[in-house]
């Protein structure tokens, strides 16, 4: 007689009357952390129908095929072959642009477009995803370390320059999405006005009115057009005495980064 | 001819009842500039116009029927 479990968030079909032992020794013999319905296991529990068997070798990355396999077992059913299939570019990696390419990563999204020209300096780390031992570098290098530690199979492209109205096409134009996370008004303007006028099939995501701490439903999605949409209350810039802060960004950022899903999936058209 | 108005964000404050949407009776030969004016736009304020979804100006000729989308771009990110 036979039972149906998951292992590593693959359905497998094993004898009854097994151990947590007899599983590792069957699916990953080196494993030397064995989690059973979310609680560590010392091998010797019994495992019944539908059990869910995590098999995991300390400080071993599981390769691309399993992490893959471990990561959409957290997703919503069915959404996953869309995101893998999907480009989503990020312009301005401060604020917005670091929380939206992280959230990216985790959902498995098949490329990663980053474009900025900037340096982490320490005013960064009060919003933006970065850390102490990366002050200094290119936040497109900055940010590729960690998106790397999140999900090293994410195919991640880079461009270190200053965006304009004659490169934007070149670095975003193959983008599902693209989302508009610069700090200045000049940039934002410019990129949302180029993306408008050379990117046909790209949707745009941009953001205004982040700054503060008003309450965070006052951040919307504006649908200004079928292609483009904005983030944010559209009343409260940033400037002296109205900073910048963690938490509305970060708001602004996931509202972004789950718009962009939406839009790939085809729910916003 | 008539014409549709999207203001967005803090441009609804020069809409009548702080709406988002309106609708404008002009006349004809009336450009963006102008439609703007007559709510008391300040015209450097919306920094993205689009008309019919297409991105447009200021100085853009409307057509009966044409629909005017703005906002402004503020900072942060």
């Amino acid at each position: 007689m036979t039972i149906q479990i998951m292992v590593n968030e693959r359905e497998v079909e094993i004898s009854t009357g097994i151990t947590l032992d007899a599983v590792r020794a069957a699916f990953k013999p080196g494993a030397d952390l064995l989690v059973l319905n979310g609680h560590v296991g010392d091998g010797g529990e019994s495992i019944a129908e539908g059990d869910e068997i995590v098999l995991l070798r300390r400080g071993e990355a599981p390769d691309a095929r399993e992490l893959e396999s471990l990561l959409v077992a957290r997703h919503t059913p069915g959404i996953h072959g869309k995101v893998k299939a999907s480009r989503v570019g990020v312009a301005g990696l401060g604020g917005l642009g670091s929380q939206v390419a992280i959230a990216m990563a985790r959902m498995g999204i098949g490329r990663l477009v980053l474009a900025d020209f900037d340096v982490v300096v320490p005013s960064n780390l009060n919003r933006q995803q970065y850390f102490v031992d990366q002050i200094g570098m290119r936040k497109v290098d900055a940010l590729s370390e960690t998106l790397r530690r999140v999900n090293p199979y994410v195919a991640i492209e880079t461009h270190d320059l200053k965006l304009a109205p004659g490169n934007v096409h070149e670095v975003f134009g193959s983008c599902d999405v693209l989302v508009e996370a610069f700090d200045r008004t000049d940039q934002k303007e410019m990129l949302i006005k180029t993306a408008l006028d050379r990117l046909p099939d790209t949707r745009i995501i941009a953001a205004s009115g982040l700054a503060g701490h008003e309450p965070s439903e006052t951040i919307g999605i504006h649908r200004v057009s079928p292609r483009l949409f904005v983030v944010g209350d559209l009343q409260t810039e940033a400037r002296p005495g109205t900073g910048l802060m963690a938490p509305r960004v970060g708001v602004a950022a996931h509202t972004q980064a789950n718009l962009a899903l939406r839009l790939l999936l085809g729910e916003e058209e | 001819m008539v014409i549709t108005v999207k203001l967005f964000g803090n441009l609804r404050d020069y809409l009548p009842e702080k709406k988002t949407v309106c609708s404008a009776e002009v006349a004809d030969g009336s450009t963006v500039g102008d439609v703007l004016d007559r709510f008391g736009v300040p015209r450097d304020k919306p920094r993205i116009i689009l008309v019919n979804s297409h991105r447009s100006r200021l100085e853009h000729v409307l057509e009966d029927g044409d629909v005017v989308a703005a906002f402004q771009v503020l900072p942060g990110g």
